[in-house]
């Protein structure tokens, strides 16, 4: 690869660190940076970049918190302790329901409108169908809980050394809830994050180390009411 | 690099380079025992960095109660997600800052009617600095490293710094920096890129 290449890639990068990209540049340093695919100067380059920028920060002089704000965060946090520690009984009974889910879902997720209710999913649990070119993939959530329960038929195979990656996304801001690969086109995946206040959510293939920012196109994208 | 900037790192080396090895080992064993549900390991990160995260995140959105709700939203997903982080990509305290940036900016970008307005004052507060970076460099006995990056900042020619400060600390986009400085996209993005260098090389020297 030329120095030529790397130069674009710096440049972009730069830009990406200061959150100062546009969608456009930001769609040419995906692009380039797939093309490179496993490149470990773009790695280098993306971790200096990004330690800079994070570093930037300091240099503001630090405001104190309000102690009701720590506070705050850590009832949050406690409550979602809580609710982790009740994820085997909560993830059991995810997954009963998904597998009841499945016989009726299989039938209607690619057929029934997004706004036609879902016989047997309980009136506090919402089910969202993500938008893709192949095969069908849903989600079913609790609004305000941590907690959802993805799950997919005839998927295509992510290819060789790739995975599916899922998204939250809140404005352009990107969290991985983690990877799954299909078995057979079948998809069953749990993930303990919290997607409510989501604005999008979205798949994306990826490479098996399941990168921290998504370096692709989304394959699969769903809106969050 | 000028005289002033190898000083700033020096010191930060000598001075704060052992503490600075210990700090960032230290965070990155909390981020493993949050990992494990450790509420105090999460306790002691908050209170180590949730003050210069709001700071950013107030200097972005210039509004507290938004930005309290930024901090917030930033040290959930620590808590939900520490697993994310990625020792090999970089230090904690610069993850969790670059996680208060992103939702600051998004804040920022979906706002921008409300930002359109609130221009004037923001202009009106900077035109009564002779250097816009006073503000945001206020010392009062700080660290080493915050010396050194502040120094570093300082260091940059000015039009460097100011597509650096219009894009990290006022959250414009490169059109929009091109747009308020009147340089062509071309060269705001060459300044950032020059900028970012030159502060890389800092960082990096600090770290050493």
């Amino acid at each position: 690869m030329s120095e030529r290449d790397h130069g674009l890639i710096e440049e972009l990068l730069a830009l990406r660190a200061l959150s100062g990209l546009e969608p456009d540049d930001d769609a040419t340093l995906r692009a380039a940076m797939a093309a490179h695919g496993d490149c470990e100067e773009c790695r280098r380059l993306e971790a200096g970049f990004e330690e800079t920028a994070g570093l930037l920060g300091f240099a503001l002089e630090p405001v104190p918190v309000r102690e009701e704000l720590a506070d705050r965060v850590l009832e949050r946090a406690r409550s979602s302790r809580r609710v982790d520690e009740r994820r085997p009984r909560r993830r059991a009974a995810l997954v009963a329901v998904a597998a009841a889910l499945v016989i009726v879902l299989v039938g209607v997720a690619s057929l029934r409108p997004r706004t036609q209710p879902i016989i047997g999913v309980s009136p506090t649990q919402e089910v969202i169908h993500f938008q893709g070119d192949a095969g069908a993939l849903a989600m079913v959530y609790a609004p305000g809980q941590p907690g959802a329960l993805i799950w997919g038929e005839g998927l295509p195979s992510p290819g060789a050394g790739k995975t599916y990656e899922i998204w939250m996304i809140t404005g352009s801001t990107p969290v991985s809830t983690g990877c799954a690969s299909p078995t057979d086109g079948a998809l069953a995946a749990y993930t303990s994050a919290d997607v409510t206040g989501s604005d999008v959510m979205a798949v994306t293939v990826e490479s098996t180390s399941c990168p921290a920012a998504p370096t692709t196109q989304p394959v699969y994208t769903a809106t969050l009411a | 690099m000028p005289a002033q900037v190898t000083a700033a790192m020096r010191i930060g080396s000598v001075v704060s380079g052992m503490a600075e090895d210990l700090s960032a080992a230290r965070d990155r064993q909390l981020v493993r025992r949050i990992e494990g549900g450790d509420e105090e390991a999460f306790r002691t990160l908050f209170a180590t960095y949730a003050p210069s995260a709001m700071a950013l995140a107030v200097r972005v959105v210039r509004q507290g109660q938004l930005a309290e709700e930024i901090v917030q939203e930033a040290f959930l997903t620590l808590w939900r997600s520490p697993g994310v982080f990625d020792e090999r990509r970089g230090s904690v305290k610069a993850w969790l800052m670059t996680m208060v940036h992103h939702r600051a900016v998004d804040v920022v970008r979906r706002e921008e009617a409300q930002r359109r307005r609130s221009d004037e004052m923001v202009v009106g507060v900077r035109e009564e600095a002779e250097d816009p970076t006073d503000a945001v460099l206020a010392a009062v006995a700080a660290p080493a490293e915050r010396d050194a990056v502040r120094t570093a900042l300082r260091s940059l020619p000015q039009e460097q710094r100011e597509v650096l400060e219009l894009m990290y600390f006022d959250g414009l986009s490169q059109s929009q920096v091109a747009e308020k400085t009147g340089a062509p996209l071309g060269t705001v993005k060459s300044r950032a890129l020059l900028g970012m260098r030159r502060m890389r090389s800092v960082v990096e020297e600090l770290e050493r």
